[in-house]
């Protein structure tokens, strides 16, 4: 029954579709970014940024920028990762006032009467001689103000919070982006070196390459698995066999299951099959280097199987109580939403459909992440155990006879709809 | 003669009418329900240039896949498809009509949802209003044809989200194919999207008449 099932898995369009996108995101994405080894900084090099929690660094910025967008009359934001550009009506523009006069010692008259307010950026200051234009960079022209020596950190987090909450959340004054938006310092050589080390250690950086792995493709598994699932759920009913398969001898959970199972195991294939490249070609990348794949293996599977495990379960309960378009919509309504929500780099909730890590580097971001990361897929285990046993249930009372409430429930919101009752 | 064509046209009424009670509704209401998500998840007020074609281009282009890939849908029931195959009236016109609507349907929500853009104050071009019909139907008419072609909704929804990816993941690669194209700044060649999905949908088509599927 198990090789019957994973048969029509295998011989469904919904599956080749499946295997090309899995295949096509590995490609184009993960091969398209990694094509050479990490090697060891150097000194004297430029090696990026890192962010730090500093106070005198943060605040500063982030009140300077702040005046800025209030005299440009522009607050950009990303609330669900798109750019929004955001003009404040009246009474919050006072608002936004009332926060930068504690913010910089200034009184209302004084910000709203200064009109010196110039953009940072280069301007043209002429040509050369061989007739280039001769650009230079500007600093932002505002009014003379200083930070109040007994404004705290704390207080400027809370109206910090406050302009967020104004502007629409999202924004880069949100207490918990301050860090990272103005606590920006370059990294130093000893900071260079030691996320180098970090990463090199036994067993991290096979961690980290299939991190990377599992950030592009949890980003298909988390949407693609539904249209398999729905497509094999719903092919009883299309070939008319539900009578037949229902009064077979076999248990519904038997049936359910043996059928799930063939689900997951042929849509795991192409997942482990880019895996097992993935090893092979880190391990081509660092031929002097020993690699430990124990740890990240299981970090691995451990992310992308209950992608597939949930995805697929919820899939089968919701066409077997509805239809299968309504699965599709469904779990593309979640995945669109979760996805543009999700930040880029070391982005774990304790409960969503996406984890992200987009980054080889970063590992203490990471590694602060890691239990967060394991009830977030345990509870994804769970939702897929619970719609498992939901679609159990449900095929065990059509078998009965019952449960034909589902249909009958579209059947009713479709008669509201078009005005006519049709034969069943 | 007279007579024949008015005789025509009533069938013809009679045969949008009831594909309007019967096939239209789910399709039309989950495109609502996208047009209502799209207003949901994005700002639309206050959007200039290249932020005004993001809900349009990211979201709004899924009322195509909705309306369009769900043509054949009620025929893919083989008792209706029966039914349907021994009727004298052909399944290509019926068809047709309903690509017909289907894509008029695309057109008046993104002309309603352009309309809401511009009273919250969006700078919204007519070329972001024929970008964004030109993606929803090229959309729609890979999901048409998927869906058509295999027999199955799913897998046309499917090809749908496989080219949606690709967009996503190529991007300029696609070049006057890109889905996102009003998004990276480029305000031209949406045309080719459209002139695409004619293509597309003739072809399929084609495809099922000659595997006997129409």
């Amino acid at each position: 029954m198990f090789i019957k099932e994973c048969k029509k898995v295998i011989c469904s369009m919904t599956f080749f579709l499946y295997v090309v996108t899995v295949i096509a995101m590995y490609v184009t994405q993960y091969c398209n970014d990694e094509r050479e080894a990490i090697t060891a900084p150097r000194p004297g090099e430029n090696y990026g940024m890192t962010v730090r929690e500093e106070p005198g660094l943060i605040m500063p910025g982030a009140v300077e920028s702040l005046l800025g967008d209030y005299f440009s009359g522009r607050y950009v934001a990303y609330p669900i990762l798109f750019y929004k550009e955001v003009r404040l009506k009246e009474d919050k523009r006072l608002e936004m006032r009332a926060i930068l006069e504690e913010l910089t010692g200034l009184s209302g008259e004084q910000i709203d009467g200064f009109d010196g307010y110039r953009e940072a950026g280069y301007f043209s200051q002429g040509m050369d001689e061989q007739g280039n234009p001769i650009m230079q960079f500007r600093e932002m022209e505002l009014p003379e103000y200083s930070l109040p020596a007994n404004l705290s950190y704390q207080r400027f987090c809370e109206l910090m919070g406050q302009a967020d909450d104004l502007i629409g959340g999202g924004s880069s004054y949100a207490p918990d982006t301050l860090v990272s938006n103005f606590g920006g310092i370059p990294m130093t050589y000893e900071e260079a070196r030691a996320e180098y080390e970090a990463l090199m250690k036994p067993g991290e950086l096979g961690r980290a390459y299939l991190r990377l792995h599992c950030d592009y493709m949890g980003i298909v598994l988390t949407v693609m698995p539904v249209f398999v699932a729905a497509a094999l759920w719903h092919l009883d009913r299309k070939a008319q066999m539900q009578s037949l398969v229902y009064s077979r001898k076999s248990s519904t959970i038997r049936i359910v299951g043996t059928r799930y199972l063939a689900l997951v195991c042929c849509m795991a294939v192409p997942v482990l099959l880019t895996l097992l490249y993935t090893m092979y070609s880190t391990g081509r990348l660092y031929p002097q280097t020993r690699i430990a794949w124990g740890s990240g293996l299981q970090m691995a599977l451990l992310w992308l199987l209950p992608d597939v495990l949930a995805v697929s379960a919820l899939g089968a309960l919701l066409t077997e109580l509805f239809s299968p378009l309504l699965a599709i919509f469904f779990q593309c309504v979640w995945w669109f939403v979760s996805l543009q929500t999700a930040g880029l780099t070391g982005y774990v909730r304790r409960f969503g459909l996406q984890v992200r890590h987009n980054s080889l580097s970063k590992t203490a971001i990471w590694q602060s992440q890691e239990s967060l990361f394991l009830y977030n897929r345990l509870s994804l285990l769970v939702l897929a155990l619970l719609c498992l046993g939901a679609a159990a249930w449900v095929y065990a009372r059509k078998r009965r006879g019952g449960m034909a409430w589902g249909n009958s429930l579209l059947y009713r919101v479709r008669v509201m709809v078009s005005g006519k009752r049709e034969r069943m | 003669m007279h007579m024949r064509m008015r005789e025509k046209m009533e069938i013809y009424g009679s045969i949008l009418i009831n594909n309007l009670r019967l096939q239209f509704p789910w399709p039309a209401l989950s495109a609502a329900a996208l047009l209502i998500l799209t207003e949901l998840m994005f700002n639309i007020n206050s959007l200039e240039g290249a932020a005004v074609a993001q809900p349009l281009e990211m979201l709004l282009v899924w009322t195509g896949p909705a309306l369009l890939a769900t043509v054949f849908l009620p025929e893919q029931n083989p008792e209706i498809r029966d039914v349907v195959r021994a009727r004298q009236i052909g399944y290509l016109p019926v068809c047709l009509l309903r690509i017909l609507y289907s894509s008029l349907t695309v057109v008046l929500l993104v002309l309603f949802f352009a309309g809401i853009m511009k009273a919250g104050e969006s700078q919204v071009l007519p070329y972001h209003v024929w970008g964004c019909v030109c993606s929803a139907l090229l959309l729609g008419a890979l999901g048409l044809a998927g869906a058509g072609i295999s027999g199955n909704a799913a897998g046309g929804l499917m090809v749908c989200m496989l080219y949606y990816l690709a967009s996503y993941g190529l991007g300029r690669r696609l070049g006057a194919f890109s889905l996102f194209s009003m998004t990276k700044g480029q305000m031209e060649g949406k045309g080719w999207q459209l002139a695409a999905a004619a293509a597309v949908t003739m072809g399929a088509l084609a495809v099922m008449k000659r595997r006997k599927q129409l």
